[in-house]
């Protein structure tokens, strides 16, 4: 038995407080069936980007670009037939054939797309050879 | 399920009824409240992964798991801990901290068996019964100890401040 005076004391002791405890970490448990439904929709999603990426990229496609050297010598390097008509390519030709004429002469044949069966001339070559006087 | 369901409930306001005075005493016995709370967080883990089971006085029971769980984890240690005078366990009344920090190193000043009785008894509001169920000792042990507590936490007190002063 306390006497009064330690009960005093004891009842001044009780108005200290604990502080509270830290909230206990409790890990909510997930259902099986919505963990699989999580599960087995990630997979679909997962799925479908990559057949996406599949579909958009066509299979063996060089994604690298074209170096531009490569570009620039394939375009001086081509034949004249079948390119463009453009200034630039009129004034290589003027500047590099030995005549006007000639230059004139290559820029109309520039369109001729193939070439003609042994045996069979040109019409353009034939009135281009013959001297017309007028 | 449904009885998970119910022990998850039963467990979670066993840990709203009591974890404050648990952490206290579990404050006391190793000196770090950190420590003190992780020791309490394992106990109640256990509990909701295997249930209370059969204990017929759950408060003993969880302040006797508390106290295994901390002298389990000091003998791997193998190593004592000082009290830790840093850390606040109490709410003071009337904010006076001054006066908490005076009852934290009474309180650390007493004998170990002593103080566990004193936080058991005053915070954890157990019967010395019940204290002697967890500590493993006659309830007039208990008691016995808890006279000596109080008389020395009165002396450690009061020196400075005269006995009919506020702790």
């Amino acid at each position: 038995m306390l006497n009064p005076e330690e009960e005093q004391f004891e009842a001044r002791l009780k108005e200290f407080r604990p502080l509270r405890a830290e909230p206990l970490p409790v890990e909510r448990a997930v259902p099986a069936r919505r963990r699989r439904f999580v599960l087995a929709a990630c997979a679909a999603a997962a799925i479908a980007i990559v057949v996406v990426l599949l579909l958009k990229i066509p299979y063996g496609r060089d994604l690298s670009p074209a170096p531009r050297r490569a570009v620039k010598q394939t375009a001086a390097e081509a034949p004249a037939y079948g390119r463009p008509l453009t200034i630039r390519s009129a004034n290589e030709l003027l500047a590099d054939a030995p005549s006007v004429k000639s230059a004139l002469d290559e820029l109309a044949l520039q369109g001729r797309p193939k070439q003609l069966p042994p045996g069979k001339q040109s019409a353009l070559a034939v009135l281009g050879k013959e001297d017309f006087k007028l | 399920m449904k009885n998970t369901r119910s022990n998850g409930e039963t467990i979670e306001t066993l840990y709203r009824r009591h974890s404050s005075a648990l952490v206290l005493f579990a404050a006391a016995m190793t000196g770090d409240r950190a420590r003190a709370q992780d020791a309490v967080h394992q106990v109640f883990a256990r509990l909701l992964a295997q249930g209370i089971g059969q204990a017929t006085n759950a408060k003993a029971y969880l302040f006797a798991s508390v106290r295994n769980a901390i002298l389990n984890d000091a003998k791997a240690r193998r190593r004592e801990v000082a009290l830790d005078a840093g850390a606040a366990w109490f709410e003071p009344p009337g904010r006076d901290y001054a006066a908490e920090l005076r009852l934290r190193q009474a309180l650390a000043a007493l004998d170990g068996g002593q103080r566990e009785v004193t936080v058991l008894h005053v915070w954890g509001e157990l019967t010395f019964a019940e204290i002697g169920e967890v500590l493993g000792v006659s309830p007039n042990t208990a008691a016995s100890r808890y006279r000596y507590a109080l008389a020395r936490l009165r002396e450690t007190l009061c020196a400075k401040e005269g006995c009919h002063a506020e702790p």
